[in-house]
């Protein structure tokens, strides 16, 4: 017989000998040899007789007075519970009426069906079709939705129309300031197309009107200056350029 | 069949119509409420647990006890209802922390309410009550530490002090099973408690 064995043949015979000397004394010869030479056991038989005595000797504890008030409750919530399920027994050993008995012996045809049944029964409503085949197809989907859809409505803090108000208020400014702003860039730009035109029909005109002589050695209509500003102009150039953009250049110098 | 010594209240249970914790089931109760306190407090840990187990078992007595046939002893019966409510409570809490006693000391004056009195604690020196306070929660530490099987059965077999038919009866297992369990929960009580048990005992 191997050690492992007797070590639990040991721990079994002291278990049934219970409380019993941690010597051995009263075990068989053959356990007691066994204890002699096993220090396992050995120490198993100091320790386990301590460990029994402490759990013993743990305190008992009354049972507190809350227990009479929790145990009227459990029996008042079981008595309501068993109520129920009496009550759908009850319902579920009905026996179904003649018509129906009837209505499937002889299939009839729909509307005939129709009159034949009793009135009494709710129709389930419509809506259960769709509640039923998305509680089948997407379990998940559909818990969270009904979770969502019971969620307390709430109103809105008092906070949010202040906020609203200083919003819409702060978008008004900014539009009307960018509409202004449009308006100007249009004005502008109509005075320098104003210009450019003036400009242009002055210059087709010289080049129209000034006769040609043969002899005379060609001369160009306009004399061409460059300037790398407004300021650098000669007081005529300026004059001119001034009457012909309707004042731009002079605003521009200015 | 059992000789039951709870047989006459048990049928008059069962005969009367019970409305609530009166009559015959009040006896009942009266008689079994601290077994039952004891049983589902070793096994959870606190009393938090112990009172909703023990009411738990109560209600299950309630609605059950029309049903019981003294094939077994009634008291058995009870106590296996206890140890499976107490186990079953542990599974579904287990991601709770366990209100351990240390955590009932910190609770200050409100530990007051669900403290229990330890009778001879009122005559005993104060280094002596604490060093058996402290021994009490390293026990209950240690019996936290086993699996439910495990706890149920040395609740039953040290705190009950149960014979082990009787465990064999209450569990629904062989003897031979009950015993290799109490020994499986011996070498971990053992490896817990060894030195804590010795410093205590033996100085």
């Amino acid at each position: 017989m191997n050690s492992n064995s007797l070590c639990d043949r040991l721990r079994s015979a002291w278990l049934d000998a219970a409380p019993a000397p941690t010597d051995g004394a009263g075990l068989a010869e053959e356990l007691r040899a066994h204890l002699a030479g096993c220090a396992a056991c050995q120490r198993a038989l100091r320790a386990w007789p301590l460990a029994a005595r402490a759990l013993g000797e743990l305190p008992r504890h009354s049972a507190p007075r809350e227990l009479d008030s929790a145990v009227v409750a459990a029996i008042q919530a079981g008595a309501r519970t068993d109520r129920a399920v009496r009550a759908l027994e009850r319902l579920a050993r009905l026996t179904p009426p003649e018509q129906l008995a009837e209505a499937l012996e002889n299939p009839a045809s729909g509307e005939a069906r129709d009159e034949a049944a009793p009135m009494s029964r709710a129709s389930a409503p419509r809506v259960l079709d769709r509640l039923v085949s998305e509680e089948l197809s997407d379990p998940a989907k559909a818990r969270v939705r009904r979770h969502v859809g019971g969620l307390r409505r709430l109103s809105a803090p008092a906070q949010l129309t202040t906020l609203v108000e200083q919003r819409t208020r702060n978008e008004r400014a900014r539009s009307a300031a960018a509409a202004a702003l449009r308006v100007e860039v249009r004005r502008r730009l109509r005075m320098a197309l104003g210009a450019a035109a003036a400009f242009a029909l002055v210059a087709i005109a010289l080049l129209v009107e000034r006769p040609e002589r043969p002899n005379e050695p060609k001369q160009r209509p306009f004399r061409v200056e460059r300037a790398s500003s407004l300021a650098s102009l000669s007081p005529m150039t300026r004059g001119m350029l001034d009457n012909l953009s309707s004042g731009l250049t002079q605003a521009q110098r200015d | 069949m059992h000789s039951d010594p709870d047989h006459k209240l048990i049928t008059a249970c069962q005969q009367s119509l019970l409305e609530g914790l009166e009559g015959p089931f009040r006896e009942l109760y009266e008689l079994y409420k601290d077994r039952v306190y004891n049983v589902c407090y070793r096994i959870t840990g606190n009393p938090t647990d112990a009172l909703d187990a023990s009411q738990e078992t109560f209600g299950i007595v309630f609605r059950k006890i029309r049903e019981f046939r003294f094939e077994s002893k009634f008291s058995s019966w009870v106590y296996r209802v206890a140890v499976n409510a107490s186990i079953d409570l542990k599974r579904r809490s287990r991601g709770r922390e366990l209100a351990s006693l240390e955590a009932l000391d910190e609770l200050g004056p409100e530990s007051e309410r669900v403290r229990h009195t330890v009778a001879d604690e009122r005559t005993e020196m104060p280094l002596r009550a604490a060093a058996r306070h402290e021994l009490e929660a390293e026990i209950q530490r240690a019996i936290s530490r086993l699996s439910p099987k495990l706890r149920g059965i040395t609740v039953l077999r040290y705190i009950e002090s149960l014979s082990y038919e009787q465990i064999a009866e209450v569990l629904q297992i062989s003897l031979g099973t009950v015993k290799s369990r109490l020994a499986r929960a011996h070498e971990v009580l053992d490896r817990e408690l060894t030195p804590v048990l010795d410093r205590y005992y033996l100085g």
